[in-house]
């Protein structure tokens, strides 16, 4: 009788013990899928942001390459140099309130954009910025700003200035 | 006597299995132990994987660009009072000739409103850095190799601290010839990450 009831309470022992270590076990699966789903969801956020980045700069690495804005000296182009009167010419055309077909164009290389050139050195006393394209974003979309340097030829006065070319890209983030 | 002997066996079976349980229980619990010590260090270290700074490729492509694109530019800029010359033809002769003089219209450059061309190369670069840097408070180090001034190099400009022990980010370098003299003068501009 008495090794009878000994063997019954070890049972409900031994069963609450499985019990116990079953309900542990699911527990620390629960947390570890939690946790793990709040890693990929950082995670894929990160790599969205990262993407919609490299868009911006691949934007800011077309604007000093287009035929339409680069110096050319005895038929060859000059790196990382841009016509000063074309980019006049660019922001008069992209710029024009009665005629879209040009902005509706570059806003297939531009998209949801805003690209300023300006002039700093010398004579920098004059407004020298000039903006060629704006999507004209809301402010709340988030903004990412690349400034590169470039040289700004003007070949009517025959002096080459100093300036960068600001693109700011708009992305959801 | 065979109820008797019965009873200590008895007593010896309980004693023995109730000792088994206690390990067995401790044992129980030190596997729990060693189950949620792996755990815990699970978390932590996924915690401080995924906390680590991943790339950044707008600030590799800023730093990248920027350094190279500033160095490169600035050699063919008209300089103002010196309209006639660029920034790299008033290097090549701050380091080789100095006869090039800028304003004023003194041709020996004492006058005061006149300056030689490394004054005039040291006036305008810093200009332009502080145009494009310091108003983006990007920490940076631009300075020069073989082009002395009254025994010293002409440029050294730091911004916000970045010198060479500073983590250093890209760094843009123009080679200027200064033929037929067997020297090249060295722009260096060095960005420092934050």
């Amino acid at each position: 009788m008495i090794t009878s009831h000994s063997y019954n309470r070890r049972g409900q022992v031994q069963l609450g013990e499985t019990t116990a270590v079953i309900i542990i076990v699911i527990i620390l699966l629960v947390i570890g899928i939690v946790f793990w789903s709040n890693v990929s969801k950082s995670n894929v956020t990160t790599i969205i942001t990262q993407s919609q980045e490299l868009s911006v700069i691949e934007i800011a690495n077309i604007v000093p390459e287009l035929t339409e804005l680069k110096c050319y000296e005895s038929g060859v182009n000059k790196v990382k140099c841009l016509d000063w009167y074309k980019v006049l010419a660019m922001n008069e055309s992209i710029n024009n309130k009665d005629d879209k077909s040009a902005f509706l164009f570059y806003n297939d290389y531009f998209k949801n954009s805003k690209i300023t050139i300006v002039r700093i050195y010398p004579d920098v006393s004059e407004n020298q910025n000039i903006t060629i394209y704006d999507a004209k974003l809301d402010n709340t979309a988030k903004k990412l700003l690349i400034s590169i340097p470039v040289n700004i030829k003007d070949y009517v006065s025959q002096k080459t200035y100093y300036g960068t070319i600001i693109v700011e890209g708009y992305y959801n983030g | 006597m065979d109820n008797k002997n019965k009873n200590i066996q008895n007593q010896r079976m309980t004693r023995t299995s109730t000792h088994k349980n206690n390990r067995g229980q401790i044992e129980t619990f030190g596997l729990a132990f060693i189950v949620i010590l792996i755990s815990i260090g699970f978390f932590i270290f996924v915690s401080f994987k995924s906390g680590q700074q991943k790339d950044n490729p707008q600030k590799e492509f800023t730093n990248d660009k920027l350094a190279n694109d500033f160095v490169l530019s600035i050699l063919d800029v008209s300089v103002q009072d010196c309209n006639a010359y660029t920034v790299k033809d008033l290097i090549i002769d701050c380091a080789r000739d100095h006869r090039i003089c800028c304003g004023g219209i003194d041709s020996s450059c004492t006058s005061a409103d006149s300056m030689d061309s490394c004054m005039a190369v040291n006036k305008s670069i810093n200009i332009m850095l502080n145009r494009t840097f310091m108003t983006t408070h990007t920490k940076f180090w631009f300075y020069s190799e073989n082009l002395y001034y009254n025994g010293n190099e002409l440029l050294n400009i730091t911004n916000l601290n970045c010198t060479s022990k500073s983590v250093q980010g890209q760094r843009g370098v123009a080679v200027i010839s200064l033929y037929p003299a067997s020297l090249n003068v060295y722009l260096n501009l060095n960005i420092c990450y934050q």
